[in-house]
């Protein structure tokens, strides 16, 4: 497992492939390994955050169990100051079988290797799902 | 500050002065500017010109603000916070965003908006006659 200390000085793109990685195992506790004990993890920013690493585990589990075929793809990114921000998509099929695809923008923050904080911009709800 | 960062803070100058010639003037003639990520985008300086006078219409955009930012060669990406006065609705928002900002030939050429528009607040019930008097 790679420790915080590597990751320290690893570009930040590079950290979080490795973090899709471990989603992509459904690895739990490697994926956990990634976060501050007091990360602070807006999912989506406009809903109220995920505070902690426990909660981010109770986050993931549901999240897991709830949604099939996730994707999720990084289209651009750039760091700045131990920030790394993306632009991608995120894709999954969710607990109703509905076919749930968004567009995102996220800014991850690091401290010593490791995430402290996590905001994710995009529209919960597509307003041309219903059209 | 690299040149391309000076070409948004005048993009944002300009909003600020509700200056719509130095708005348009800072981006290329086929602007692509992507308001929602869920609708077609506008495209073009004429079409940009006649958004930002459907807007100024609708809404006063009271601030915007950088809160962080990177850069990658053409591209600026930004996490920041717009402050609006809806008339319609006589409220203020406050809009938490993150955009790409892409650049040419000293230019910006591309702009996407990441942001929740369904978290705006709900329009106010309309005044009954009881409340209205």
């Amino acid at each position: 497992m790679t420790t915080a200390s590597q990751t320290r000085d690893e570009p930040k793109i590079d950290v979080i492939r490795r973090l899709q990685q471990a989603i992509a195992a459904k690895d739990k506790a490697g994926f956990l390994a990634f976060f501050a004990p007091d990360v602070e993890y807006h999912y989506h920013v406009g809903t109220r955050p995920l505070m902690g690493r426990d909660w981010v585990e109770k986050f993931i589990t549901k999240y897991w169990a709830d949604n099939t075929g996730s994707t999720w793809v990084i289209v651009r990114h750039a760091e700045a100051d131990g920030c790394l921000f993306t632009e991608g998509r995120e894709q999954y099929t969710n607990a109703d079988g509905k076919l749930v695809s968004h567009p995102y923008m996220g800014i991850i923050e690091f401290k010593d290797g490791l995430i402290t904080g996590w905001r994710d911009y995009f529209q919960m709800a597509d307003p041309n799902a219903t059209k | 500050m690299s040149e391309n960062m000076k070409v948004l803070e005048a993009m944002m100058a300009a909003s600020k002065a509700k200056d719509h010639d130095a708005f348009v003037e800072t981006t290329t003639d086929d602007v692509e500017y992507f308001w929602s990520m869920h609708a077609r985008p506008i495209v073009g300086k004429p079409s940009l010109r006649k958004f930002l006078r459907n807007y100024d219409s609708s809404f006063e955009q009271r601030e915007w603000s950088v809160r962080n930012w990177a850069e990658k060669e053409q591209m600026i990406m930004v996490e920041g916070m717009e402050r609006l006065y809806d008339r319609a609705r006589d409220v203020v928002i406050d809009n938490p965003f993150m955009q790409v900002v892409e650049f040419r030939d000293g230019k910006i050429c591309s702009v996407r908006d990441y942001y929740d528009g369904s978290k705006m607040p709900p329009a106010p019930k309309p005044a009954t006659q009881e409340s209205a008097a």
